[in-house]
């Protein structure tokens, strides 16, 4: 791969990516319903990943999804149905592309063999399509446009479609102003011809005597390999007359003209010089008057790529592409896929939506690299309303072969379709309404933004500093306007970091539907494997959520849910036993809560036994069968949260390895997460997460603790109390008190954190004397939970609440137990931040260590 | 004796030196001063060294180095967050202008007794392998530049410190000048 492509990679990439993801959910909802629309959207999907996998020369993935292209194709004309099988074919074959996918995404290029699946679907195809089509894949414009009844609708089947060659249109154009004339014709060999590309040759040979072939489809490539079915389409240029060329024509046995047109050569050369080829179909044209009605122009671009560019097809896509993000490509010349397959001389030319002004187009057209502009003009004046005529030598795209829809740009599929479907929806389209352009938006990366919210968490942490320093200047300047001033410029500047804050957060969020998408087809498979009939119903998919929490939420979801499919549901005889519908259900949902995301994962399978739990992990040797006797419900639902701990009676493959939730319960709270579970026997259990809304910013609680300040997570929080001395009674070494009516043990926070080495620092004193505080003065107490245990933590002061930015204490530090990282306070003083549930940890080691009162 | 200054500096690599030699004889070959001038730039060429430029420190009576070009800065002592559960010789973290960095006590580090702090003491910023971390020294002597053959290997008889944390022994005129190996010191080369 050389440096050019790699340029181009990382785009195709993630556009691959997304066509694939596209593919997934639509082959599932397939299975429910093969509308029309469906068929379109997941046929348009599955083509222009073809081409760009074409048009960066990964031959092998362009096959694949042209073989699944075949189907949807096939699907869409109705002459297959949707089954199981077809179904199982397609994801086998998405399964392929992206295996695929990540091996260039790796390594930049991809070995996997992918002749069977590529045969499974073609067998899928099986023979709903009459005479399968030989599989070429290196030459699209067969299989694209077969003659055959798949595709072609019986006009579209008569209409001489022709791209003359470059050397075709030197010729015509040579030829115009002279005695020659441009003669097209349609043949068709015999149905029982044994040879038809020697037939085809033949032909080719006896017309080199009669003038000069500028065009053939398919090429005469194509022909040798006897790649097409019984006809092929050629114009010709020659002295001869209507009667000597068509006795030409017909003059090789076997061979026929069954379609015969002359053409006005001077029409076409002085077209190719000056007019545009490109054209319009009468749906485009609406399209068009649409954009214009909301006040876009149109305009005819002619474009070119530079002679010595190595890659004309991709630079044409990126210009397309580029286009598509200033307005709206209504039509290209020569197709979409010649452009793909760089079946094209340098130049093409594509019709245009756009409010950008000539000069505006021009500089955003000189920005692409290798592409040059050489027309612009306002289509509607030059050539608006002409639409093309059968006699045209003109192919405007495949627009023949799929009348609604499939517009074949390469990004604004959707786009424009959308437009189509607009305006057949509507009979009456309101004159105010947009044109469906595509919504104005930039692609950036993902280490931008998160420079950004560093960046803006540096400006938090000043806006606190610049608080407190106006404070200050207010005290000592006491009432001086310029303090006032200055108070009002340091809340104005505040407000408006919030604001930014705000707004770089919504810039980073996605919606959950980013994970949740890969869900339904895992629960397919699932289902199928388990021989279980589920119901997965997802709500909330429109929760947005920081791209950092999105990133490392999707593993835990996968465990959970595969718990629930397979520990939770029963199988389909067992519910009817038990009086349930055969069907089980599975709830994803998401929603806001306050400043946290909510996750819930819902069953209404079995439930969680408690009793079962508390002899498994009796049997397990985790409890004595005391512990586990004294446990509340609650608590012994907890324990499938312990390392080796299934409660599935058999490992199966698809989750029971004992690791599952003690994995989950410890990547959530690496993130600030809490984890709970609700579960009933026989109706069913919830896992709630809590998650919080980034990563990167955090609300603490600061409390003082020597001259150290710490952040506790807010989230972890429960409650603050004031706990005088006398009230602290010893349970098993431990001091323990009261808090209404339950037990919570305390722990100091210094002996979890001891500061013990010697220190240069002058404050030993003060943590002496600190320590040394008489029985009357109250022990300041955070109560902080996770996962249901809670602990409370013995502090001298609390300072405050405060949003804090977590920064790392560095590799040279490493981890810290008990630390999730430090930051800087609005004084420029740093708080280290407090992990809760390593703090838990903690505290249940400092087991009988002395608490001196 | 101009010619032979430029092919000192050019020549650092050898084999660009060799080059740059052949065409400084052949050039020479052609004007009169032949023999003279050849004789003088083999003389150069002998005294041709690396030369390594280090920041040296004091530690204790001792005095150390480190490669300037990990230096990223060197700052005064300013106010250390201890950080509990740590090892001995992490004094803690500093705001360096927004950024947290850790302090490491190099005397305890490489096990040499501790001092009090005093005005001299400063704190040299350094990058290794991306990682930033301030180094607590007793005072900064200044840029010291040592020519490749006044650097010993260490030996056996360094004693008090590990030997893998030096790289080599410098001599100046005053002084041994102890050359730190700092991926070593950082612990870093271990994870």
């Amino acid at each position: 791969m050389n440096e050019d492509m790699n340029q181009f990679i990382g785009i195709f990439l993630q556009e691959a990516s997304e066509q694939m993801e596209l593919l997934e959910q639509d082959i599932l909802k397939l299975e429910h319903e093969a509308s029309k629309e469906l068929l379109q959207e997941i046929f348009r999907a599955a083509h222009t990943l073809k081409g760009s996998s074409r048009a960066m020369g990964l031959t092998a993935m362009g096959e694949l999804t042209h073989a699944m292209e075949d189907i949807f194709d096939a699907l869409r004309n109705d002459q297959i149905s949707v089954n199981v099988t077809l179904v199982d074919a397609l994801f086998n074959g998405l399964d392929a592309l992206k295996v695929m996918l990540q091996q260039i995404a790796d390594s930049g290029t991809t070995s996997l063999d992918t002749t069977e699946q590529t045969a499974k679907l073609r067998a899928a195809l099986g023979g709903a399509s009459a005479p399968v089509m030989a599989p070429s894949m290196t030459s699209p414009l067969i299989s694209e446009n077969p003659p055959s009844p798949p595709t072609c609708t019986s006009e579209a089947s008569r209409a001489i479609h022709l791209v003359p060659s470059p050397a075709g249109l030197k010729a015509i154009q040579q030829a115009a102003g002279s005695t020659l004339r441009l003669y097209a014709a349609h043949m068709e060999i015999a149905a029982d011809c044994v040879m038809k590309s020697v037939r085809a040759t033949m032909l080719l040979q006896s017309l080199a005597s009669a003038g000069t072939v500028v065009a053939l489809n398919p090429d005469e490539d194509a022909l040798d390999k006897e790649e097409f079915e019984l006809s092929f389409d050629l114009a010709i240029i020659s002295e001869y007359d209507n009667d000597k060329i068509l006795a030409a024509l017909n003059s090789i046995s076997e061979v026929s003209c069954s379609l015969f047109e002359e053409w006005p050569i001077e029409d076409y050369a002085k077209e190719s010089e000056e007019q545009f080829h490109v054209a319009i179909t009468e749906t485009e044209k609406m399209t068009c008057q649409e954009a214009i009605a909301a006040g876009y122009r149109i305009l005819g671009l002619r474009l070119a790529v530079v002679q010595d560019s190595v890659m004309k097809s991709v630079r044409a896509i990126m210009t397309l592409q580029t286009l598509e993000t200033r307005g709206s490509v209504i039509a290209i010349y020569p197709g979409e896929e010649a452009l793909e397959n760089e079946d094209f001389d340098r130049q093409f030319e594509v019709v245009f939506a756009t409010q950008l002004d000539d000069d505006e187009l021009r500089s955003v057209v000189n920005g692409i690299n290798e592409v040059q502009l050489l027309v612009l003009e306002p289509w509607s004046d030059v050539a608006y309303g002409r639409s093309a005529t059968p006699n045209k030598p003109v192919v405007h795209n495949s627009t023949s072969e799929a009348p609604a829809g499939a517009i074949p740009t390469v990004t604004g599929a959707q786009t424009t379709s959308a437009a189509v479907e607009n305006v057949s929806a509507n009979a009456q389209p309101s004159q105010d309404k947009k044109p469906a352009i595509q919504p104005q938006t930039v692609r950036v990366d993902v280490a931008r933004l998160d420079m950004l919210l560093n960046l803006i968490g540096e400006l938090v942490i000043d806006r606190t500093r610049i608080a407190q320093l106006c404070n200050r200047v207010a005290v000592e300047l006491n009432g001086s306007g310029v303090s006032e001033q200055l108070n009002e410029t340091a809340a104005h500047v505040g407000r408006i970091t919030d604001q930014l804050q705000d707004e770089v957060m919504k810039a980073r969020m996605l919606p959950i539907d980013n994970v949740f998408n890969r869900f339904p087809r895992m629960i397919r498979d699932l289902a199928q494997k388990l021989g279980k009939e589920i119901n997965f119903v997802i709500e909330g998919r429109e929760t947005e959520l920081d791209r950092s929490v999105i990133e490392v939420v999707g593993d835990p979801l996968i465990h959970m849910l595969r718990n629930s499919v397979d520990h939770g549901l029963e199988l389909p005889e067992d519910r009817e036993k038990v009086g349930k519908s055969r069907t089980g259900t599975v709830w994803l949902r998401a929603r806001h809560q306050e400043n946290h995301i909510v996750i819930e994962v819902q069953d209404d399978g079995k439930g969680l036994d408690p009793e079962m739990l508390r002899a498994n992990a009796v049997k397990k040797g985790h409890l004595t069968k005391d512990a586990a006797a004294r446990l509340t419900d609650k608590e012994a639902i907890n324990l499938i949260f312990g390392s080796g701990f299934s409660t599935a009676k058999e490992v199966s493959d698809v989750s029971g390895r004992g690791v599952g939730m003690d994995i989950v319960r410890s990547n959530l709270q690496k993130l600030g997460a809490t984890i709970d579970i609700e579960s009933k026997v026989g109706v069913g259990s919830t896992f709630i997460i809590k998650l919080p809304l980034t990563l990167a910013i955090v609300r603490g609680l600061l409390v003082m603790v020597g001259d150290l300040v710490y952040a506790l997570p807010l989230s972890s929080v429960v409650e603050t109390l004031r706990v005088d001395r006398r009230e602290i009674k010893y349970v098993q070494r431990r001091p323990t008190i009261m808090l209404r009516d339950k037990t919570l043990s305390l722990a100091r926070m210094k002996d979890l954190f001891p500061v013990s080495h010697f220190s240069n620092n002058t404050n030993m004193t003060e943590a002496v004397v600190s320590t040394s505080v008489t029985q009357d003065e109250p022990l300041y107490v955070v109560v902080v939970a996770s996962s249901n245990r809670q602990v409370g933590i013995v502090v001298d002061s609390l300072v405050g609440e405060q949003e804090v930015v977590i920064k790392t204490l560095g590799k040279l530090i490493g981890d810290i137990r008990g630390l999730s990282g430090a930051t800087i306070m609005g004084d420029g003083h740093m708080a280290l931040i407090a992990d809760v549930d390593g703090i838990l940890q903690l505290a249940s080691e400092e087991r009988g260590a002395a608490y001196a009162a | 004796m101009g010619h032979s200054f430029t092919i000192a500096n050019a020549a650092k690599d050898s084999r660009a030196y060799d080059r740059q030699f052949i065409r400084f004889i052949c050039m020479l070959m052609h004007t009169k001063l032949v023999w003279g001038l050849l004789v003088m730039t083999t003389a150069t060429v002998e005294s041709i060294e690396r030369e390594e430029q280090l920041v040296a420190f004091h530690l204790s009576d001792e005095v150390y180095g480190i490669d300037i070009a990990a230096i990223h800065e060197i700052i005064r002592l300013q106010e250390v967050t201890q950080v509990p559960r740590t090892s001995d010789d992490i004094e803690g973290i500093i705001n360096l202008r927004g950024k947290i960095v850790p302090i490491l006590n190099l005397r305890r580090r490489l096990g040499l007794p501790c001092n009090e702090r005093t005005p001299k003491s400063r704190v040299i910023v350094v990058d290794v392998d991306q990682v930033t971390v301030g180094l607590e020294v007793d005072s900064v002597i200044g840029v010291l530049r040592l020519s490749e053959n006044c650097i010993e290997q260490p030996n056996e008889m360094m004693g008090a410190i590990d030997a893998d944390c030096v790289r080599g022994v410098g001599k100046t005129d005053e002084n041994l000048v102890i050359l730190l190996n700092l991926q070593y010191v950082l612990r870093l080369t271990q994870e």
